[in-house]
């Protein structure tokens, strides 16, 4: 059974293509360094009741108190450790048949949402940087796009040149429905606009 | 002065409660923004599973506890026996 997935904001006849999280070689970085900090309860149990009387009577003060402190560092651990694991799931990039969504999740109550119309892409690029991401493949994909907010990144996602080959071939589609001349006045429009609003104001006209 | 057991439970209930609060918001968006994936629903679950684990060990060693006993709070005062009547009396006239 192939499930469609399906996202807020989804258009009618939309369908989603690609959708990316960063490669799980990144959730596994994330994963060791809480596993340390996860020890200490652990440790500090076993600790507590092999070498101090504290666990033994249970009617002394420090009894009650180093259960709930050890209760309260499990529980505080564990919800740093879901907000990481959230932050970094939520970090998702949507290839859809019409347009890309940058959906970036900076911390539990951060999120920024970006998206872009797929034929108003003019580049893909991928790279693979350094050995580790070489070793397990995965790198970036910059997508260069004529809108003004220009550039976006998929960070450290799998098989990079395989999600640029997949947005190409979306936009050859693209470009086979729409016809060549109307994705050329589609261009046109986009420079002709770019052109009459420049950055620094309008220009003044040429002297003869 | 003394004071109850169960005044430790105050700071403890306080920190459970914003415990609580962030966790039902990172589920909430856990469960609205990553589209209802496998990953998403088992990692929350793990979550659930592991921090009801941790409560409820929690309450089973809290059980022994006599909350109603108290702590005296700075230097408790000691009444030590007289024993002015044991000490021999070594300078007799």
């Amino acid at each position: 059974m192939n499930l469609q997935p399906t996202f807020p904001g989804m258009l009618p006849n939309e369908r989603v293509v690609l959708l990316l999280h960063r490669h799980w070689v990144t959730a596994v970085q994330i994963v060791l360094a809480h596993a340390i900090f996860g020890a200490v309860p652990l440790v500090a149990w076993w600790a507590l009741g092999r070498f101090t009387p504290v666990f033994q009577d249970p009617t002394t003060l420090l009894y009650p108190i180093a259960v709930l402190g050890l209760a309260t560092y499990a529980l505080v651990w564990a919800l740093v450790f879901f907000i990481s694991w959230l932050t970094y799931y939520l970090d998702t990039w949507i290839v859809t048949n019409e347009r890309i969504i940058n959906i970036k999740q900076v911390r539990l109550f951060d999120r920024v949402v970006s998206e872009q119309k797929l034929f108003r892409v003019q580049d893909v690029t991928s790279e693979v940087k350094g050995p580790l991401a070489g070793l397990f493949g995965f790198g970036n994909v910059t997508i260069q796009t004529a809108a003004e907010q220009g550039k976006f990144t998929f960070e450290h996602i799998p098989n990079p040149e395989g999600v640029a080959k997949a947005i190409m071939n979306l936009l050859e589609q693209i470009e086979n429905q729409m016809g060549a001349n109307t994705m050329a006045k589609l261009d046109g429009d986009v420079v002709e606009g770019a052109a009459q609003n420049p950055p620094g104001g309008p220009e003044p006209p040429a002297q003869a | 002065m003394s004071l109850p057991y169960s005044v430790i439970l105050i700071p403890f209930g306080l920190v459970l409660l914003v415990w609580a609060g962030l966790s039902i918001v990172a589920i909430v968006k856990m469960m609205r923004f990553g589209f209802l994936s496998r990953s998403a629903v088992m990692s929350t679950f793990f979550y659930a599973a592991f921090c009801a684990i941790v409560l409820v060990l929690a309450v089973s060693n809290l059980r022994d506890v006599d909350w109603s006993s108290q702590y005296t709070v700075g230097t408790p005062s000691l009444t030590l026996p007289s024993l002015q009547h044991d000490i021999p009396k070594v300078f007799t006239q």
